[in-house]
């Protein structure tokens, strides 16, 4: 019984801190956002997605992900026509922006609403895809 | 910042004051935006120690509704602060509520009508037409409830081949530059035939 106690307040003494520094550690990794996606977990599906770009026209021409679609909500009817013709539902839809935006949610959400479906955000946006990618 | 746009309003305006708060003067050297939707102006480039500016950011709402938040990037020529970042939230009322925004075929479907519901979400605002902008699709409208609720039915001309379409929800809201809202339909390939990106 006392080996029992003992281990319990050991366990309390590892546990607590932890609990706190997985709270407010001022390095915690923010939580995922609404219907975001690692990196690593698209990499993994070893299957074809259909990728947006949600930056502006500029920085899409600049560079993008191979094959991705460009799509914002400056140019949304220009844009949209090619997305839904490639997207029903057959291959998941992943939505990027720049590391610090929020067009990409945005972009999303309103894909969402369409109907269109499976989407998400990838988590750290273009800049997470070239380290990715080098 | 937050703004809070009426229904009325297409693009809405924040100003952002500053002052040179160091002993030496400040260069901004450019201004950038996160969206074409978001153009910034400045008063002027050099800033003498203690001076004030305004930085004045206009935002174009065009068929955006909800939350929107912008950044606005602002470069210095000083060492201890080369970029500062403004952040900017938007809040547009809902003047349409489209449910579904899209419908869709599957190509070979029977081209038979489908419906998109319309909701006014003010008592100023009607709707006054639904106008498909492309022929392969025939669009109608009708009045629900008085004002209130719309009923708009799309209808493909062929279902053989793939094509995208839009239709343009004329509001008569406000008078002077009255707002339009787009739904959207389209005739695509079976899931199972779709080829990958």
């Amino acid at each position: 019984m006392k080996v029992l106690k003992q281990m319990l307040a050991i366990a309390l003494v590892a546990i607590l801190p932890a609990l706190v520094s997985a709270r407010w550690h001022p390095r915690r990794p923010a939580p995922p956002g609404e219907g975001e996606i690692e990196i690593s977990v698209v990499r993994a599906w070893k299957k074809p997605v259909l990728w947006i770009d949600a930056r502006p026209a500029p920085d899409y021409a600049r560079e993008h992900v191979p094959g991705a679609l460009s799509l914002n909500e400056d140019a949304w009817d220009a844009g949209i026509s090619e997305v839904v013709l490639r997207a029903n539902g057959s291959v998941p839809l992943i939505v990027y922006c720049g590391a610090d935006c929020n067009a990409s949610a945005q972009v999303a959400h309103r894909l969402r609403q369409m109907g269109l479906q499976p989407v998400y955000v990838l988590k750290g946006g273009w800049e997470t895809w070239k380290r990715d990618h080098p | 910042m937050e703004l809070h746009p009426s229904m009325s309003d297409t693009n809405v305006v924040a100003q952002y004051a500053f002052h040179n708060g160091g002993t030496y003067p400040v260069a901004i050297d450019s201004v950038k935006t996160s969206c074409g939707c978001t153009t910034a102006t400045l008063d002027k480039k050099n800033y003498a120690p203690g001076e004030k500016g305004e930085i004045s950011v206009n935002f174009d709402i065009g068929q955006r509704v909800g939350e929107q938040q912008k950044e606005i990037m602002v470069f210095t020529n000083d060492p201890r602060e080369m970029m500062v970042l403004l952040r900017m939230k938007i809040l547009i009322p809902e003047v349409l509520r489209i449910a579904p925004p899209f419908v869709s075929w599957e190509k070979g479907e029977a081209a038979q009508a489908k419906s998109i519901r319309v909701e006014v979400m003010s008592t100023n605002v009607h709707v006054v037409a639904a106008l498909s902008g492309a022929d392969a699709f025939k669009s109608e409208l009708r009045e629900i409830t008085a004002g209130h609720e719309y009923q708009v039915l799309v209808t493909p001309v062929t279902t053989t081949n793939q094509m995208v379409g839009t239709i343009r929800l004329q509001t008569d809201f406000p008078s002077d530059r009255p707002r339009s809202f787009n739904a959207y339909a389209a005739v695509r390939e079976k899931a199972s035939l779709l080829s990958a990106p």
